[in-house]
């Protein structure tokens, strides 16, 4: 996770922003200078113009469809080339707004290519400390692309996104865990991105099973014990929750998260039906690691 | 009396031969004596009080008077009108200023209310289907207090609970179900469709511009140079597809509206669901609390109504974010919420205390009288709402009395009209000035207009009343009733005692000292000499209490436990000296000779009259010499002043009558072939008023009869054609302002005024002349006509007409009468000389 670069001493940590070019997310913009303020590392927007989207242009008999369905007409690739930039503009201009008040390092670049590659490549060219935030608003059908981000781009910790219902990133850090070798790190991670927002740290044990969750929970309170006295968190303890990823989204959700730290893959988001529900779920990013 | 001949320097040389036959003839006759004319005794000078007949060592002994002394004609008019029912009948209330009219209208007016009457309260609330048009509630007495504490302690529970309610599980997991069920359908139902589209070897990307589909394969979207190398059929088909595919696309995002509809109409019932039960909740007490209220029911619904409409009031800050320090914000200030609040008008006080109000404006402006809307400057417009709207002296007083000083309501722009408007209509509407005329252009509120039930009482001077009554067609239909106010009441002994008791008021009201019974007697003499005439009492409370204070600052300063005659006397003097300055140098010009006037010696032609000068407050006497010179003419009195434009129009009239009475007696079958001029010596400003008409007549008679006028007496009356000599106005400041002069220069015992008889009624003059009359010194003689006039003027019998048509010779009037003859006689000749010299073709007429 990028927490190792603090811990490291790394200093070629980075954030690298997907934007595709179809409606930014205010908050996953500032989620994503929110997490390199955290981590003290530039944020680098990585402006993709999809290849296939400019084949598809290039097609005299394909239409693009407006977001209303009012609307169905024939485009150009300047047509679409004119509005990329606009957004590229619009983008840069938020993240200045936003960034420049804490000192954040911005770069950007455009590239032409397929996105993941695209996603690949910037996050090879600086090591392998990179987090990638995604500009545009996450879909609850999104697992396979997630998944398939976090197994193609090596070079990267974590993945942060914004839901379609994220509003905000005022809130406690919730951190979900579900394995007790990841206990320490999430925890330097949440802390510093619970520091920054001055907000509390909130650690959730999310065991396979009952048993696994008191488990968890037991070394979550060995490890907060152990922990510097600049670390504050606090466990937090439901009833039951017999493993179910929905029972997990409705605690997080109830605790009214600006933050959430899982990992795709893990107890809360094990499949696609659960990335549903925790979308669906919360109004603050997600912070998902591998 | 003394008998006078003619000087015998006096030259007649100039006169024509025929007059000088007449009027020698005349001369030649010895001049006739006068009888002796007795001046007015001491005790007609001054009507004075013995102490002792009040019956009182100090005024704490009486009952301080109640209200008005002598006033019942304005007692009964103030009574019929405040009792009368109808609108129409309201109160003019005139009189002399500081004469105690609106503390005797109050006081009034406050025994008549003195039992509690429910008086309704009147609100001003929001009307939620047009905010423009603020509605008006009317309230039992001191309930609206009570309506506008609970409406914010609603709302201040609203805005605890309503929050609360919104956080609860309950609402958020209700509202999740309907987003999740809305959202997930859109994009189950997408990716169903790219299922599909990719089954079919279709690519459904998001672009900037929106969605787009082209052929895929093996992931990849086709690029164009491949897609054209495949079978025309095949690439006809792909096309056909992505046709279809794309209908399909926008079918689904074209429902999106009609679903985001169906998606806020389930949470504004769901939100609605959870505020209903808020609102309620909160509500329910006012609601009970005023059920018996319909209005204010009605209001309370439609609050609840619009409560749960705009519920999301409750759930914003509505705080600056810029502030510095967050306070919490009173609920009442909060613009969210001014719409539910209660703008109370008018109330009367608690429920079991109310009164019928009575309220007096001091500043009457339109605004202070109807109401005003006032605005709030934001972000450079102007604006207002319901809670601007400020209540009027109308509103304050509606159900009692409202009393305005007239003078001042005339005085303030559009007051006048909007107070009759106001009273014809009965009902008070709050209006700009200026949107009448046309001239608003910002936001404005039109609310209704408030039921007016008031009795408006005016207060002015006569003057004022009248001029009303005269031009202002509406006056006299509003102001049906008039309560006018005597200055003076009749100085009896019963009203002298009522004058004792006023006295007593005064001094407790202001917590003077007590006035002995020396100085009571000296108080109401003074009360008669403010009234000018000594059979009444002047009852201007103003002008008595400022006396009555001044003694009691006197009396303390001799460290005297009550106010003595002294300390009442010293007030006087003192009040006189501070503003007698300029009558000082108008005295000091005549005994210095800048301003010639003769007190003693005899004078042809030459007579002191006299003057009152008003400065302020303060009046005074002073003498002015008025000379008059004859000659042959053709009947004409120039009168000078009136030819330098310094003589006012009575003074012409005056100067005209004594032409007709010289004319009727003199000249019923002569011609007038007079020609005389007037003056009024060394005076450089306006004359007016007719007081010196007699004067100017005796200095007349004197030039035309050739016997001189005694210089130590002067003369004030005037005269009408009869020769009968009438009353005239400060009496009492011009003998006083003519006994200074005389006493400056020594009084000889033969100096005196003569006063028209009817003013000796008036008489209240100084203790200091009153003694040098009675010592003989000074004298004050009353005159009836102008022929009694003459003889204490001349000494010389002013003269009958005798059986054969003449005078008696050696009179005065024998002499007037021979000097016209002559006048006509000459002026006959030298017309017929003069004709004579033109039949001969003769030279000019010299």
């Amino acid at each position: 996770m990028i927490a190792h670069v603090a811990a490291a001493g790394e200093a070629r940590g980075r954030v690298v922003l997907r934007v595709c070019g179809a409606g930014p997310s205010a908050v996953a913009l500032a989620a994503a200078v929110h997490v390199a303020r955290a981590y003290q590392s530039q944020l680098e927007s990585v402006f993709i113009r999809d290849e296939h989207v400019l084949a598809m242009a290039s097609h005299p008999f394909t239409k693009v469809i407006s977001p209303s369905g009012r609307s169905v007409k024939h485009w150009r690739p300047a047509d679409i080339d004119r509005e990329y930039r606009a957004i590229e503009r619009k983008v840069v201009q938020h993240l200045n707004q936003l960034a420049t008040p804490y000192d954040v390092p911005l770069h950007s670049r455009v590239v032409s290519d397929d996105p993941l590659r695209a996603l690949t490549a910037a996050c090879a060219e600086a090591g392998p400390w990179n987090v990638i935030a995604l500009a545009e608003p996450v879909g609850g059908y999104a697992f396979d692309q997630l998944a398939a981000i976090l197994s193609h781009v090596r070079d990267a910790t974590g993945l942060v996104l914004a839901g379609r219902n994220a509003v905000r990133t005022d809130g406690p850090v919730v951190i979900v865990v579900d394995d007790v070798a990841s206990i320490s790190g999430a925890i330097r991670a949440g802390s510093r991105l619970a520091e920054t927002a001055g907000q509390p740290l909130l650690v959730l044990p999310a065991g396979a099973d009952d048993p696994e969750t008191d488990a968890l929970e037991g070394h979550l309170r060995l490890a907060l014990a152990d922990a510097s006295e600049d670390t504050s968190a606090e466990i937090v303890v439901t009833g039951a929750l017999h493993g179910s990823p929905d029972a997990m989204a409705e605690v997080v959700r109830r605790l009214r998260p600006g933050f959430v730290i899982a990992r795709l893959g893990g107890a809360l988001i094990p499949d696609p039906d659960a990335l549903r529900s925790v979308i669906g779920a919360l109004e603050g990013p997600l912070f998902l690691v591998r | 009396m003394f008998f006078k001949r003619p000087p015998a320097d006096k030259t007649v040389a100039s006169r024509p031969e025929a007059e000088t036959s007449n009027a020698a003839e005349a001369e030649m006759q010895p001049l006739l004596e006068a009888e002796t004319h007795i001046p007015l005794p001491a005790a007609e000078l001054r009507r004075t009080i013995d102490p002792a007949s009040l019956n009182l060592t100090t005024t704490e002994d009486l009952e301080p008077a109640v209200g008005l002394i002598g006033q019942d004609r304005a007692l009964r008019a103030i009574e019929f009108a405040t009792s009368m029912p109808t609108h129409d009948y309201n109160l003019f209330v005139l009189g002399p200023p500081a004469s105690g009219k609106s503390t005797a209208v109050r006081a009034f007016l406050k025994d008549k209310t003195s039992q509690p009457r429910p008086v309704s309260d009147w609100i001003y609330v929001n009307n939620f289907e047009d905010p423009n048009r603020p509605r008006a509630l009317a309230l039992p007495c001191g309930r609206s207090p009570a309506l506008r504490a609970a409406m914010i302690a609603a709302l201040e529970e609203l805005r605890q609970t309503v929050p609360a309610m919104f956080e609860s599980e309950d609402y958020q997991s209700r509202r999740r179900t309907i987003e999740e069920g809305f959202k997930s359908g859109q994009e189950e139902a997408f990716e169903v469709l790219k299922a599909k589209a990719a089954e079919q070897n279709i690519a459904i990307l998001q672009t900037p511009m929106g969605l787009a589909m082209a052929p895929m394969h093996e992931g990849k979207v086709v690029k164009p140079e491949v897609f054209n190398t495949l079978p025309q059929d095949m690439r006809q088909g792909i096309e056909a597809k992505i046709e279809v595919l794309q209908r399909e696309l926008a079918d689904i995002l074209q429902s999106v509206p009609k679903s985001e509809k169906e998606r806020r109409e389930k949470l504004a019932d769901l939100n609605a669901e959870f505020a209903t039960l808020a609102v309620e909740q909160a509500l329910d007490d006012i609601k009970s609390m005023f059920a018996d209220l319909p209005e204010v029911h009605a209001h309370l619904e439609a609050c609840s109504a619009d409560l749960i409409r705009n519920i999301g009031v409750f759930l914003s800050s509505g705080e600056d974010e810029g502030q510095v320090v967050k306070q919490p914000v009173d609920i009442s200030r909060d613009p969210r919420f001014r719409r539910y609040m209660v703008n109370i008008v008018v109330t009367n006080g608690a429920e079991e205390t109310c009164s019928i109000p009575i309220v007096e404006e001091l500043n009457p402006t339109y605004g202070n009288l109807v109401g005003r809307i006032e605005h709030i400057a934001q972000m450079g417009a102007l604006l207002t709402d319901f809670l601007l709207l400020k209540p009027g002296a109308l509103h304050r007083a509606n159900g009692g009395y409202l009393l305005v000083d007239a003078r001042k309501l005339l005085m303030s722009p559009f007051a006048w009209e909007a107070l009759k408007r106001t009273i014809k209509a009965r009902e008070v509407r709050i209006e700009q000035p200026a949107e009448q005329m046309g001239f608003m252009s910002t936001q404005t509120l039109d609310p209704e207009p408030i039921p007016l039930d008031v009795k408006v009482i005016l207060f002015g001077d006569r003057q004022l009343y009248y001029l009303l009554a005269a031009h202002d067609e509406d006056f006299n239909g509003l102001f049906k009733v008039e309560a006018d106010f005597d200055d003076t009441i009749s100085r009896t002994p019963d009203n002298a005692a009522a004058y004792a008791r006023l006295i007593a008021s005064i001094t407790k009201r202001h917590a003077l000292k007590p006035v002995d019974a020396g100085g009571v007697a000296r108080l109401i003499e003074e009360g008669s000499r403010l009234a000018q005439d000594r059979q009444k009492l002047s009852i201007e409370v103003g002008r008595l209490a400022d006396l009555v204070r001044e003694a009691d600052y006197w009396a303390r300063y001799d460290d005297s436990g009550v106010i003595q005659r002294e300390h009442v006397q010293r007030a006087i003097a003192e009040a006189i000296q501070r503003a007698d300055r300029l009558r000082d140098r108008a005295q000091e010009t005549i005994t210095r000779d800048i301003v010639m006037i003769d007190t003693s010696g005899e004078k042809v032609g030459q007579i002191n009259g006299l003057a009152v000068l008003q400065l302020g407050a303060f009046a005074f006497g002073r003498p002015s010499r008025i000379t008059a010179r004859v000659r042959m003419g053709r009947g004409r009195i120039t009168d000078i002043e009136r030819e330098a434009k310094l003589g006012g129009n009575l003074h012409t009239k005056g100067v005209m009558i004594l032409w007709g009475f010289l004319a009727g007696r003199f000249a019923q079958d002569t011609p007038m072939a007079l020609a005389a001029s007037l003056v009024f010596e060394q005076s450089y400003g306006g004359v007016d008023g007719d007081s010196a008409s007699s004067t100017e007549l005796y200095a007349l008679l004197s030039a035309l009869s050739d016997v001189p006028i005694r210089q130590g007496l002067a003369v004030t009356g005037s005269v009408n054609q009869w020769g009968e000599v009438q009353a005239i106005g400060g009496v009492n400041e011009k003998i006083e302002g003519f006994f200074d002069v005389c006493a400056a220069g020594g009084l000889t015992g033969e100096q005196g005024v003569l006063i028209p008889k009817a003013n000796v009624q008036h008489l209240m003059l100084r203790e200091d002349i009153v003694a040098a009359a009675d010592e003989g010194r000074f004298h004050i003689h009353s005159i009836a006509t102008i022929d009694q006039g003459i003889e204490v003027l001349t000494g010389v019998k002013a003269g009958d007409r005798l059986p054969d048509g003449t005078f008696e010779p050696g009179s005065v009037n024998a002499r007037v009468e021979a000097r016209l003859k002559g006048f006509a006689e000459a002026s006959r000749s030298f017309a017929r000389s003069g004709e004579d010299q033109a039949g001969n073709g003769g030279a000019d007429t010299p």
